[in-house]
């Protein structure tokens, strides 16, 4: 047996997963890093990192404009990602009873692989003040017409139409595969009791199915964090700061102009917000994949 | 009850189809007219768009970019998938690798764009390749080892028996036995890594200033955002040819898309 073989031998199992924990630990070194930097004013290539306790913190929580990108990242993200839920829902129990659903479901899905500069291209043209689609319909038919990407009002809201436009397929689809997988003779065997079919999928599918239902939520949820080029292509925030969201002010404002120590800090912040939904969703994959 | 129900579906598929058939009559218009349907649609805006823009280049450096990132990636997923599926680790190892993954996997990139920025501005690996490809890891590495793992967990347990018996070790099995069956579970890793990040827009972004390394969603994006300067009908059409690598690569997993999308879900 040569020396080679005799190291290979007796290398432990958790050596395999080296090459992974180590990629990955590059990510939680930034991490802490981020934490770290959070107490420091620094600005990349133009002055020494200058420790300033919690200086960053209070200042973005005092400061209007970033406390309107968490509320509208939230309010983003709760609103879309419900939204998504329960429309994704209705349209999957629509396909499980339709019989002609292998014809709709190859062009249904079409929106969710569209790139987001594609949807912004869309929905700009589509609302375009002057020659938008929408605008010549309204005119047409006598109502005057509208600019809802100028309305601080409805600038948000119409961010998250494309998004629900765009996402909701992905909900329809998983929910429709959990919905195909209970079993045909309980469905049988409610129907013999006179069960119809809306009773059916109240009682019935939709209860087997939570599992599935619960997992895309999260899904979703998480998902619905990482909206940056749509809103930053669709509106830059605007207008004010209607839009604005985390992600643009770390792009923006941090990023941009340098400013690490203030951009870890946002950072942080937009972490901890982000782990309330992060965490349920691995305590599910980790008793999903337990062995 | 059956036709009332397609009656509703035909209603849902106008409202994803009427914008998408609205994108591609607007990459038919000629310059200066706005008409939807156009009165005289024209292919110029395609043709404007190869050839004068050389808009191809952009989406070879997407390609390169994201091909590099994928392969580091592979490279790195492929033992720590195995290890996590099918090895006997320690409990408490496995939980702790298995929540980095989901951890990495779901935090919002914005919130490391800031420190891998940093990091590659020190290491002189700003509008590079291998700086955009390393930046990209952000988002393949956890989802490769994701698919990988789910994959590597569908597999039935007895492939690797018989190899066992005859003395294979788990480099040998690994290489020899888990590597070739793997392929279909690599392919969808690489196609589904490709759908992901050919939109991507905020790392391309800050990482690649340089006109000739951007990808092309970042040059689509700017020409969205200057649309007084552009005509619309060349940007549908940019549009229509970006996504056109998307829809090819999908027509290959149109079956098994959704349960590439599902794996871990269930289980």
């Amino acid at each position: 047996m040569s020396f080679l073989t005799k190291i290979r031998r007796r290398t432990p199992n958790e050596f395999f997963l080296v090459p992974g924990l180590v990629g990955l630990g590059i990510f939680v070194f930034a991490i802490g890093y981020s934490i770290y930097m959070s107490f420091y004013r620094y600005k990349l290539g133009f002055m020494q990192p200058n420790y300033v306790g919690l200086t960053n913190y209070s200042m973005l929580l005092h400061d209007p404009v970033f406390t309107t990108a968490i509320k509208n990242t939230l309010f983003f993200v709760a609103v879309a990602s419900t939204s998504e839920l329960l429309y994704g829902i209705f349209l999957a129990v629509l396909l499980y009873w339709s019989n002609k659903r292998y014809l709709f479901i190859p062009f249904l899905i079409v929106p969710m692989i569209l790139p987001a500069v594609n949807l912004v291209v869309i929905w700009r043209f589509l609302f375009h003040p002057d020659y938008g689609f929408v605008n010549q319909i309204l005119t047409s038919i006598g109502l005057s017409a509208i600019n809802p990407l100028n309305d601080p009002k409805w600038a948000m809201p119409t961010i998250i139409i494309m998004d629900i436009w765009q996402m909701t397929p992905f909900v329809m689809i998983i929910i429709l595969a959990g919905l195909s997988t209970v079993p045909p003779e309980v469905l049988t065997a409610a129907r013999i009791d006179g069960a119809r079919k809306l009773q059916l999928t109240l009682r019935i599918l939709l209860p087997m199915t939570k599992n599935v239902i619960l997992a895309v939520f999260l899904l979703r949820l998480i998902d619905a964090f990482r909206i940056f080029a749509k809103v930053y292509l669709l509106t830059r925030g605007g207008p004010g700061i209607a839009t604005e969201t985390i992600e643009l002010q770390i792009y923006n404002r941090a990023l941009r102009g340098l400013e690490i120590g203030l951009g870890s800090t946002m950072s942080v912040i937009f972490i901890l917000i982000s782990l309330v939904v992060i965490i349920p969703y691995t305590i599910m994959v980790l008793k999903n994949w337990r062995r | 009850m059956a036709s009332l129900i397609n009656v509703f579906l035909i209603v849902v598929l106008l409202t994803v189809l009427v914008p998408l058939g609205v994108l591609v009559m607007i990459s038919l218009l000629p310059p200066g007219e706005w008409s939807i349907p156009p009165k005289s649609p024209t292919l110029d805006n395609f043709v404007y768009v190869l050839k004068e823009f050389k808009f191809y280049r952009n989406m070879l450096n997407t390609f390169l970019f994201i091909g590099l990132a994928i392969l580091i990636s592979l490279i790195l997923a492929l033992p720590t998938a195995y290890a996590i599926a099918r090895l006997q680790i320690k409990y408490y190892v496995w939980v702790f690798t298995v929540a980095l993954v989901i951890l990495v996997k779901s935090l919002p990139p914005g919130s490391l764009l800031v420190p891998v920025y940093e990091l590659l501005w020190k290491l002189r690996l700003t509008n590079t390749v291998l700086g955009v490809a390393l930046s990209y890891q952000v988002y393949t590495l956890p989802f490769v080892i994701w698919i990988l793992t789910s994959f590597l967990l569908d597999l039935p347990r007895e492939v690797e028996t018989a190899a066992r018996i005859d003395g294979a070790g788990r480099f040998a099995r690994l290489r020899h036995i888990i590597l070739p069956l793997s392929i279909p579970g690599i392919i969808s890793a690489v196609i589904l890594g490709f759908l992901n990040l050919w939109n991507e827009y905020m790392y391309s972004s800050v990482i690649v200033s340089s006109r000739n390394l951007q990808t092309a969603a970042v040059v689509l994006g700017q020409l969205v955002t200057s649309e007084y300067v552009y005509d619309w009908g060349i940007l549908a059409s940019a549009n229509i040819i970006s996504v056109l690598p998307a829809i090819f690569f999908v027509s290959f997993v149109q079956k098994n898309i959704s349960k590439a999308i599902t794996g871990g879900i269930k289980g």
